[in-house]
């Protein structure tokens, strides 16, 4: 009973565990999209920002905590440089965009590589005790992540629903120029929301690097996560999110059980495709008129 | 120029340049006609019909692939080459039955094809057994089909380089052909106007499916040709980077052109091969600079800018 006990609270707490993490980046790249009508594919490169912001702090021996400050700080001082440029893109109903915001993820991944180096590099965290729930060790540190990335996807839900802000996102997200009739500051509240989500992805990011690969294409698959997960049900409500974050984590989580991490990717991606065929309504990423 | 005589003098150009070069440049130039194919394709779909595919490498990848494994099991190349597109324009068909909508264009087709190339890479490596996993498929050979030389009937210097270069550029010209024919035509409607081209009775879905089928056959076709060349069909043909790659070759030669992207395509894989491994991640982060430059500054590309000539040229 005890070993039964222990398998379950594992598991479970492994599903929440990367719930939280799908949830925060997937909810951080669908505010971009939802406010600024652009296909961010360089978001997920704010995480390997972060994780190598974190990298370089553990190197100098400082504490974990300072990493995570200044991977934050990096994504944030980069969106900063990053936004004035990519603003031309803004709810234009082509793929420049997209197409651009993925040149710069290549721009990013390859200035990785050419200054750190094509492996991976190791991040110190810190040396917290394991907690044992039903016979089940959960590392102390897994746990924060856990609560901080769940944190984090609670504040962007917040920011949608609640007070005059959400109804200022939920306006631009509608019409931008609907809002900006309106005598809405759309030009700074999607600066702000630009700048907030790649300041959470390098904060992120940096919270990773002591428990996952730090590699310069970790974000790439973070990227393609989100993607899938804001096209499963619709990118059109952050609930739907949520909800494409949850079905995707126990897909990826069922997938990795009973074949491998090799097939996890691939199960998650026909898990989207048989989504998309079986609901005839697709998610169209210039429409939030439901929000 | 006219386009048919673009593509005539363009191969006899090359077919005179393979007389007189060793093996290795020879295979650096049928490599890049493969890749020259390969933006032609993207472009096909992308330039003429508006439905863009951020994993062009998905068909080429397929189709390098399903070559393999045919050559492997003893068939001769062009029944290889004939499954390799067959297995591609299945694949990328089905991925586009379940995504491709009438109406405006939207990005669904393009995220999808872009997560599925990597999941082939992933799922090369899972299924060893098939696709030699991380290793790849090694030790594929071109059996000749006119000759005789060769210590073992395989590998004749220049009778491949030749085949390659005939078989891309009648794909060429049949793409030139295809861009001036009603079908065409009609791509070109659906990428503008697709609510005007669906109120004239066009089937929007369906000339988006034939586009990215077509487009599809020739990335598989390229995949075909580049497998004996390398000899291996190795799991990096669906590296992201050479998405990014396809899609910055059809953007600086210019969408809607044929030539433009192939030419694109041709040059600058000659120089990466002249370059070699050791600059790779500074060709590669000199290519992400390009395709953000000419997005921002020359939409139109190469192409864009030679008909801005002509159209100065002609004006009063």
């Amino acid at each position: 009973v005890t070993l039964d006990a222990a398998i379950i609270t594992g598991v479970g707490f492994d599903i929440v565990h990367n719930f939280a993490i799908v949830a925060a980046v997937s909810l951080g790249f669908y505010s971009v999209l939802a406010i600024a009508g652009v296909y961010h594919m360089s978001y997920g490169d704010n995480l390997t920002i972060g994780a190598y912001a974190a990298s370089i702090v553990s190197t100098a021996s400082w504490p974990w905590w300072a990493g995570l400050f200044c991977g934050a700080l990096a994504a944030g001082v980069i969106s900063i440089i990053l936004e004035p440029i990519i603003r031309r893109f803004y709810d234009r109903r082509d793929f420049s965009g997209l197409l651009f915001s993925w040149g710069i993820s290549l721009m990013i991944v390859q200035g990785i590589q050419l200054a750190f180096g094509p492996s991976g590099r190791t991040v110190d965290g810190p040396q917290w005790a394991t907690w044992t729930v039903f016979g089940s060790t959960v590392p102390a540190f897994n746990m924060l992540v856990t609560m901080i990335c769940l944190g984090i996807a609670a504040t962007i839900w917040i920011m949608w629903k609640v007070g005059s802000f959400g109804l200022y996102l939920n306006g631009i997200a509608s019409s931008r120029y609907t809002a900006f009739s309106l005598g809405l500051p759309v030009a700074k509240i999607t600066t702000i929301v630009f700048v907030g989500m790649s300041v959470l992805g390098g904060g992120i990011g940096a919270l990773l690097a002591p428990i996952r690969a730090v590699s310069p294409t970790m974000g790439v698959s973070y990227t393609l996560t989100a993607v899938l997960t804001v096209l499963l049900f619709g990118s059109i409500s952050v609930r739907r999110v949520l909800w494409g974050a949850m079905v995707l984590t126990l897909v990826r989580s069922i997938a990795t059980w009973s074949f491998g991490t090799s097939l996890a990717t691939a199960a998650m991606l026909l898990s989207v495709l048989v989504v998309l065929i079986v609901r005839k309504q697709f998610a169209d990423p210039t429409s939030h008129a439901s929000i | 120029m006219h386009p048919y005589r673009l593509v005539l003098v363009t191969s006899l150009v090359i077919a005179a340049s393979f007389f007189g070069l060793d093996d290795y440049r020879a295979s650096n130039i049928a490599t890049g006609l493969c890749m020259g194919l390969l933006a032609v394709s993207a472009d096909l779909s992308w330039g003429y019909c508006g439905v863009l595919n951020l994993g062009p490498v998905l068909g080429f990848g397929l189709g390098a692939y399903a070559t393999a494994i045919a050559m492997r099991s003893s068939l001769p190349f062009p029944l290889a080459a004939v499954a390799g597109v067959v297995v591609a324009v299945l694949s990328v068909g089905i991925l586009a039955v379940g995504t491709i909508r009438s109406g405006k264009a939207d990005p669904i087709f393009a995220l999808i094809c872009l997560a599925a190339s990597l999941c082939c890479e992933q799922l090369v490596n899972y299924f060893y057994y098939f696709t030699g996993g991380s290793n790849g498929i090694m030790g594929i050979k071109y059996r000749s089909l006119f000759l005789t030389s060769g210590i073992d009937g395989s590998n004749t210097s220049l009778e491949y380089p030749l085949l390659v270069l005939f078989v891309v550029s009648v794909s060429l010209a049949g793409v030139v052909w295809l861009v001036r024919s009603h079908l065409g035509l009609v791509m070109i409607c659906v990428r503008d106007y697709p609510d005007r081209a669906s109120s004239y009775g066009y089937d929007v879905r369906r000339v988006r499916l034939q586009a990215i089928a077509i487009s599809t056959a020739l990335a598989g076709l390229a995949g075909a040709l580049f497998v004996p060349i390398q000899g291996i069909a190795h799991p990096s043909v669906f590296n992201s980077s050479i998405n990014v790659a396809v899609l910055t070759w059809v953007a600086l030669g210019g969408g809607a052109s044929v030539m433009g992207p192939f030419f694109a395509a041709f040059l600058l894989k000659m120089i990466q091969s002249e370059l070699g491994s050791h600059y790779e991640h500074a060709y590669l982060l000199a290519l992400a600079v390009l395709l953000c430059v000419s997005i921002v500054r020359y939409p139109g590309g190469l192409a864009g800018s030679v008909r801005l000539l002509n159209a100065r040229r002609l004006a009063p």
